[in-house]
Order: structure tokens, then sequence, then C-alpha cells
């Protein structure tokens, strides 16, 4: 079994934390960090404890396309499909997981699956009505992209070059246009592939996306009375205990060398302008009444 | 016992007929009911033009807050939002019907529906995807297209009666309430969109890829008809189930349909028997007589008074959303 993430060299940190967690019950397994950026820029007081391979080992013919046209964010989901194809090459079963996941139990539930499926995915939301926006998850994706599995085999193999067509040139985050990096290509894989698994487990994958739903009892380490397997604190604020991890690999910025720089997050103006818009819908009905 | 229905204004009339004469030709078991999103009284109608099928007008079937849905949406949204309602009313009022049915109106059945009434004997719902394989071409409509407007088509969709799929219609009639909308930036898709999420959300639901349902402009890529010994087969080897006559209009008989550039007549010779046939058929249950109805659903355009009074109020605050969104 074969686990991998990918980063930039900043993450390195969350990464190697990811790496810790894997191998505390995982110890025969393989764990690779795939990085978005070429080796020789690690900072020099950085030691990496796992093995580091650089996208240029990946040899994606239309990386220099895709390092101009993504943002940071954008291109470290896109590369995904091409590392995977990769990894497959070297193992029989291979687990993605976001560098920014803590493992909390094993996999091996994962790996069995593998016996019957070529393609795992797993779900944001497994219950229905209790997220309080449920079409903002229909918006990004019914699946995540945080976890994925595969299995060696010539579907999975097709599942790849289709995926990482679309995310070579069709990776954007945009919303409008039907498109979120590698996530919302995830959608048609039940409906083009045949040994598809939708995992429903509850406690894998644990995110901002599935708190509401998802009920934790830390003293029981379960997930709505499931083992709990794995946190996503992608987008989330970091814990205390998570932070204190992260703090034994320290790193010196490095900004990527690869892709755009993001775009700020205008989340707060955009919802205070809509806040305001929404005083001038009220002079308009007010208006109508005259 | 199945129970078949479809949806459509008087203007479309036409086009349910026919679906319903396509359905009862090959499935003369199944009962087919016409959900009017429309008022009858209000027309002054040839009564004699009527289909046989019972019409079933949709301020009759008990829908809590229908003034504040025609109030909300649109013609399309109002049309699609009812769908599960619909639904609702059958399997509270025809404790008869095991499997409920849902077509479009243009839909035409080609073949005994054994396949799916066996399906429906084990799962709760039946969905079929847009697309079972890629389109490896840069045509309208495309992949992130399908992506943003849902992955199943909902033109058809089949359940059985079943506790799952009682909580599976709360849920929707629910979201559809107020959430039917056509909003591609916050995720909206009338109610197809919303129907992604059954996979996940329900169990023993059904992505059916037979490839002989609803086939349409959207999935010919896949599938080439023909007829052999007077009946249809998509790839010459799977029945056609039915077909999804999606955007076509007689007024534009030389165009397959109106959302999309992929396929054409010209390159397509094997789809052209097919839309012949259902032109006549429409012809025949008086299209040219049915289209001009006006539905008593359409809102009349909103007339806004005082635009310059509008405009000087409403402006140092549009200015400062700008500022804060800039």
């Amino acid at each position: 079994m074969l686990f991998f993430t990918l980063c930039h060299i900043n993450q390195l940190p969350e990464a190697h934390v990811l790496g810790d967690s894997i191998k505390s019950y995982h110890q025969e397994a393989d764990f690779y960090i795939g990085l978005i950026d070429k080796k020789e820029r690690i900072p020099g007081n950085f030691r990496a404890n796992y093995p580091v391979i650089e996208i240029s080992e990946v040899k994606i013919a239309s990386f220099d396309d895709m390092a101009k046209r993504y943002t940071w964010t954008e291109l470290q989901g896109n590369v995904k499909p091409f590392f995977a194809e990769f990894f497959l090459k070297q193992a029989e079963k291979v687990i993605y997981f976001d560098c920014t996941t803590l493992v909390y139990n094993p996999l091996d539930f994962i790996a069995k699956s593998l016996n019957n499926y070529t393609i795992i995915i797993v779900p944001q939301l497994l219950h229905a009505g209790i997220h309080p926006d449920e079409k903002q998850i229909l918006n990004t994706g019914i699946f995540h992209s945080g976890f994925m599995a595969w299995r060696k085999s010539d579907e999975a193999k097709n599942f790849l070059n289709w995926w990482g067509n679309n995310t070579a040139t069709k990776g954007y985050i945009d919303l409008c246009k039907g498109m979120n990096a590698d996530q919302l290509w995830l959608e048609h894989v039940p409906n083009f592939y045949t040994n598809v698994l939708i995992e429903k487990h509850e406690g894998l994958n644990i995110g901002a996306w599935n708190l509401p739903e998802r009920l934790i009892d830390i003293s029981k380490n379960t997930v709505n009375s499931q083992p709990l397997i794995s946190v996503n604190f992608k987008g989330m604020k970091y814990s205390a205990d998570y932070k204190q991890k992260i703090k034994k690999y320290l790193i010196a910025q490095t900004l990527p060398m690869y892709g755009q720089p993001d775009p700020q997050n205008k989340k707060i103006g955009k919802q205070f302008a809509r806040n305001i818009r929404k005083i001038n819908s009220f002079i308009d009905k007010l208006i109508d009444l005259i | 016992m199945t129970l078949a229905f479809t949806l459509c204004s008087v203007n479309y009339l036409a086009q349910a007929h026919t679906l319903g004469d396509s359905l009862k030709q090959h499935n003369p078991h199944i009962k087919f009911i016409i959900g009017l999103v429309d008022k009858l009284e209000t027309k002054d109608i040839d009564t004699s033009k009527l289909p046989e099928y019972p019409l079933l007008e949709l301020d009759k079937i008990n829908i809590a807050d229908l003034a504040g849905m025609c109030d909300r949406y649109d013609i399309t949204e109002l049309n699609t939002a009812v769908k599960p309602f619909y639904i609702d009313y059958f399997l509270k009022n025809h404790p008869e019907a095991d499997n409920i049915i849902y077509f479009d109106p243009d839909i035409i059945v080609f073949d005994k529906l054994t396949h799916l009434e066996e399906n429906l004997e084990k799962y709760n719902t039946v969905v079929t995807p847009h697309i079972t394989t890629p389109y490896n071409d840069n045509k309208w409509q495309n992949e992130e297209d399908v992506v943003n407007t849902g992955i199943f088509n909902f033109g058809f969709v089949a359940i059985h009666r079943s506790e799952t799929a009682q909580q599976m219609i709360d849920w929707w009639c629910k979201k559809l309430e107020k959430e039917c909308l056509i909003d591609l930036c916050n995720g909206l898709f009338v109610d197809q969109h919303w129907a992604d999420f059954f996979p996940v959300y329900f169990d023993k639901v059904l992505i059916n890829k037979h490839l002989g349902y609803n086939v349409a402009y959207w999935n010919l890529h896949e599938r080439f008809c023909s007829q052999i010994d007077g009946r249809w087969f998509i790839n010459e080897n799977t029945p056609l189930q039915f077909f999804h006559y999606s955007g076509y209009l007689i007024a534009k008989a030389n165009e397959v349909s109106k959302y999309q550039n992929r396929i054409n007549f010209e390159e397509r010779p094997d789809i052209v028997p097919l839309f012949e046939l259902y032109r006549n058929a429409l012809l025949k249950n008086n299209e040219l007589y049915w289209k001009h109805f006006r539905c008593d659903y359409i809102k009349p355009p909103k007339i806004k008074r005082y635009l310059r009074v509008r405009k000087y109020l409403k402006m140092p605050l549009e200015k400062l959303a700008q500022l804060v969104e800039s």
C-alpha cells in the first residue's frame, strides 16, 4: 500500500504531520510527498523525513501551460491525476490524502475495498437536510477530492487519463461555469466507470463541510458511532493540538515557484456589499407599493 | 401497479398526448396521468381535441405554499419545482401505485418497460446519467455544463414506494419549495441539480446506464440508432426504451435541439427517421392547435415605475457596496 500527498514548500510541515499519523498505523506502508516545486528550493535547515517527488519527475506534458494558467491552489489540485498515475506504477494500491489531513485509525478497510473496486471517492455530505446550506455543496462538488484511492487497473488508468485531460485545461475555480479545480470533475465518475465505490464511512475525511452532520465523540474517538478515520483541516482554523504537531517541523517561508498567487479573500467585503444591496432592494419594494 | 405521469401546460398537450399513446401502445397495464401546470376553465378549449388521459391540474394537489412558489418562480422553474409534489400526491392518493414513473412530455416510449419494472423491485429509485462516456470534444454542451446543471437527467425518474423513497421525496419537496431556481453561480439548476445528491444521501438508488434509456442530444455521441425488423436499437444490440426530444421544435424542424451544437441531422442520418415519426405524431395530436394557448401561471412582465427616483435613492448605498466589494 502506498500513501501520498501533494504540497507546496510551505506545507511540508503539514505533509510531515500527515506522514507521521499514517506511519503510526501503517509502519510498513510507503508514504510519499509530491512537491509542486523543485527539491533544491527547500530551505536548507529543513530535513525531509519522507521521500519527496518533485513535479518535474512526474513529467506532465502540459505542465508549463498549467503553471501559467492556474493559481497555487488550483495547481495543487490539478496535478493530482498525474501524481496518482505516477504512484500507481510502483504500487498495487494507492491512497491520497490532502496534506492538511490527520489520520486517527488504520485504513485497512480501504485496502480491502480496493480488492473489489478500482476507484474510491468520498462524498462531502452523507445525510439529507442537515447541512445549513446544501446548495453550496452542490456548487463545489458532491464528492470531496481530499481523499481518494485507486487500484492498479486499466479502469483507474482510463479514469486518471480523462481526469488529467480536464484538469490540465479546465481546472479553474469558476463555479459559475461548473469548474472547481480537480474536484467537480468527480461528479461524472460513478457514471463513467464501473467499479467505483462511493465510500460512505462516517469517520472518513471529516472537515468544515461535513461537521454539521457528524457528531464527534472525543472520548471514544467516534463519529456518528463509527470510528474516526481522518480529519482534514483544509479551510478550517487549525486546532491547538494540530498546531503543536506542525511546530515540530519549522520551515522558512518560501513562496511557490509555479502557479499564480492566490487571489485575496474577498468574502467579507462581498458579504457586506450583499447586505447593503438588501437595503436597496427594500427601497424598491417600498416604491412598488406607491 | 405502475403509474406514469408527465407535467406540462396546455400548450404542450400534443406532446403529452403523444407520450401517453406511445406508453399505452407498449405498456397497456401502466396508468398514465397528465399533470397540468395550467388551468382549463380559463380557456376556450375544443374538448374533442383533449387526450383521453386524466388531467390533474396543479391547484388540485394540495401544495401548501403554491401561491408563494408561483410568486418566486418563473414558468420553467415552477414546472420543474412541482415534480416531487406530484409524486408525493400520487404516493398519498393512489395507494395502488407501487411504482411511479415521471417522463418529460417530449419523450416517447418505444418498448415494453420490463427492464425498468424489474429494477423497481430491487431499487427505490432509478435515475439516468446524461452521459456514460466522455465527449472528447470542445462542443456545447460539454462535461462542465453537465456538472453545472446536474449529472442525471430529470426528464425521467422512477421510484418504488418505500420509506426511503418517501424520505427522498420529502427532502426534495423541501428544497424545491424555495430553491428551484436557475442560478448556476450559486449551485442551483431547477430540480435537476439537487438530485445529484440522491446516490449519496439515499439507499438503493440505481444509476441506470442502460443505453436505451433517455436517449437524447446529450448522449447521442455514444449511441447510434438503427431499426431492425421494425424495432429500434441502440448500437445495434440494446433495445431503445425511450427517446427524449429535448429542445426540438417543429417550427425549426432541421435542428435537433436548441440547447446544443454537437449533433446535427447531416452527420447523423440514423436519427432522422426518429424525428420524422415524432413530428408526424405531434401534428396528428394537434400540436398546431395547442401551441397557442397561454399558460395561466406565466407572470405578466413586471412594470417598474419611478425609475429615476429609484436610481437616485439607491445610488449612495450602491456606491458604498461597490467600494467594500473591491
